[in-house]
């Protein structure tokens, strides 16, 4: 099962590597487009993506963020989130990897279900149980 | 005059029915008024034919004046608007005595119907009137919603009777936009529009549809991406698709569950749901769907069938 390791490749020089994961690509285009305006320290490059793992190519850089996007309307969206943390190894949550949902601002107005506590479910502590190993031990880093 | 020509007139008047030789004859202004008024057209066929046959020969027919006739006679459709109108009036009038229908012809050979209804004893309400309109070269009639139940059964026998035509088939399908249904009642939404781009490969195309082509984004499926493109393309064309506003679906099935013991499956009459799909363009909609990523393609086979079954309102049962 391929897994998305933190520290498998060697950096790039000067550059960093955000790889958003997300079921709406229209969505993640926009937010890469938004990403690209800021100012950066080094040379930004963004790798979106439906889901994980990702295709096999060895011409990948180094990962150093990843940014789950989840549709707080889209239970499609939150199942393919929950799938594609299978394929993250544990050490990546050690601060590069962020969750960010979206549709809340229509929430007011929303008739369902409030779909607030599944994607509770996906903050730090469902991270941490992915690996039956316990978290990275202070001595090792 | 020719003897093959002579032949074929013949044979060409033998065909049309004795109800509409008259209409024909006239239609094809050849024989004169005064010609035509020395013919007993209640005698036996072949009689009217010698007939006719004989003014043909003092007139002189030529090959090209019994081309012109065969023409006529192609056209199937010789549509009389003013029998349809009296007899789509009378028949309403004779079954309810207080009714008003009026009629508007427009180009496309269709025909605008605006009927108020009343009783026996009551006076037409002129506020909540019906539309119908009729495309005459086609068996196909639209009507507004706003019909009383009770009156639809009658409607649906005048428009029969007067256009001549067996029985009268209530479609599954509804929008408020006609021009949608006409395009979808007779198939000419699927007219792909002849572009530049059509040459260029699908994924240059669609992937030009993209904000930019910033090579600091990569995209990691585009293999997938790829592949929803172009079966989101086979299903639903490069075309614009025709505007509903609804898509329903009844459904009257057992319940399935993985659960053991709910109670819900156990239950031996089926379950009765109504699912309604609506957009201000539901086609659309449904198109973007996979694109957007919101659904997987392809799509349910029950979405995509719309235009092509000519239906929006379904009915599912278990088989």
């Amino acid at each position: 099962m391929s897994v998305l390791r933190p520290l498998d490749k060697l950096p790039s020089l000067n550059t960093a590597t955000i790889l958003l994961v997300g079921t709406e690509d229209a969505l993640l285009q926009q937010l890469a487009d938004s990403m690209l305006k800021e100012d950066c320290a080094s040379e930004l490059k963004v790798h979106l993506a439906k889901s994980l793992p990702l295709p096999s190519s060895v011409n990948r850089p180094r990962i150093d963020l990843i940014v789950f996007v989840v549709n707080l309307h889209s239970k499609y969206s939150l199942q393919n989130t929950e799938e594609s943390l299978r394929h993250v190894d544990a050490s990546f949550f050690l601060g590069k990897v962020c969750f960010l949902a979206t549709g809340g601002g229509r929430l007011s107005g929303h008739h369902g279900a409030a779909p607030g506590a599944r994607a509770a479910d996906l903050r730090w502590p469902r991270a941490r149980c992915l690996s039956s190993e316990p978290a990275v031990p202070a001595e090792k880093l | 005059m020719d003897e093959t020509v002579a032949e074929f007139i013949k044979r060409t008047i033998l065909k049309i029915p004795l109800n509409e030789l008259t209409t024909i004859l006239k239609a094809w202004d050849f024989l004169s008024e005064n010609q035509l008024q020395t013919v007993n057209f209640r005698q036996r066929k072949e009689s009217v034919v010698q007939h006719l046959i004989h003014l043909c020969e003092e007139k002189r027919a030529s090959l090209n004046d019994a081309a012109l006739l065969d023409i006529i006679c192609e056209d199937v459709d010789l549509f009389d608007m003013k029998q349809f109108k009296n007899s789509f009036k009378k028949i309403l009038q004779r079954a309810l005595k207080n009714v008003t229908v009026s009629f508007r012809e427009t180009e496309e050979n269709a025909v605008w119907i605006r009927i108020a209804w009343g009783t026996q004893y009551t006076k037409p309400n002129q506020y909540k009137p019906t539309y119908v309109v009729y495309y005459s070269q086609t068996p196909y009639a639209f009507k507004s919603s706003s019909t009383l139940r009770r009156n639809t059964p009658l409607l649906g026998q005048a428009l029969t009777v007067a256009s001549k035509h067996h029985q009268i088939v209530k479609m599954d399908l509804r929008s408020r936009y006609l021009d949608s249904l006409k395009a979808i009642v007779f198939k000419q939404y699927n007219q792909t529009f002849e572009t530049h781009n059509s040459a260029t490969p699908l994924q240059e195309r669609s992937l030009g549809l993209d904000i930019n082509m910033d090579s600091r984004i990569t995209h990691e499926n585009i293999v997938e991406k790829e592949r929803v493109q172009r079966i989101t393309q086979e299903t639903f064309g490069d075309y614009p698709q025709p505007q509903l506003e609804f898509a329903q679906y009844k459904l009257e099935t057992k319940f399935k569950s993985d659960l053991n013991g709910s109670i819900l499956a156990e239950r031996e009459e089926p379950l009765r749901c109504l699912i309604k799909f609506s957009s201000p363009h539901l086609l659309e909609a449904l198109k973007s769907l996979a694109p957007a990523g919101i659904a997987d393609a392809p799509l349910s086979p029950l979405l995509t069938c719309i235009p092509n079954k000519r239906k929006n309102y379904f009915k599912i049962r278990d088989k």
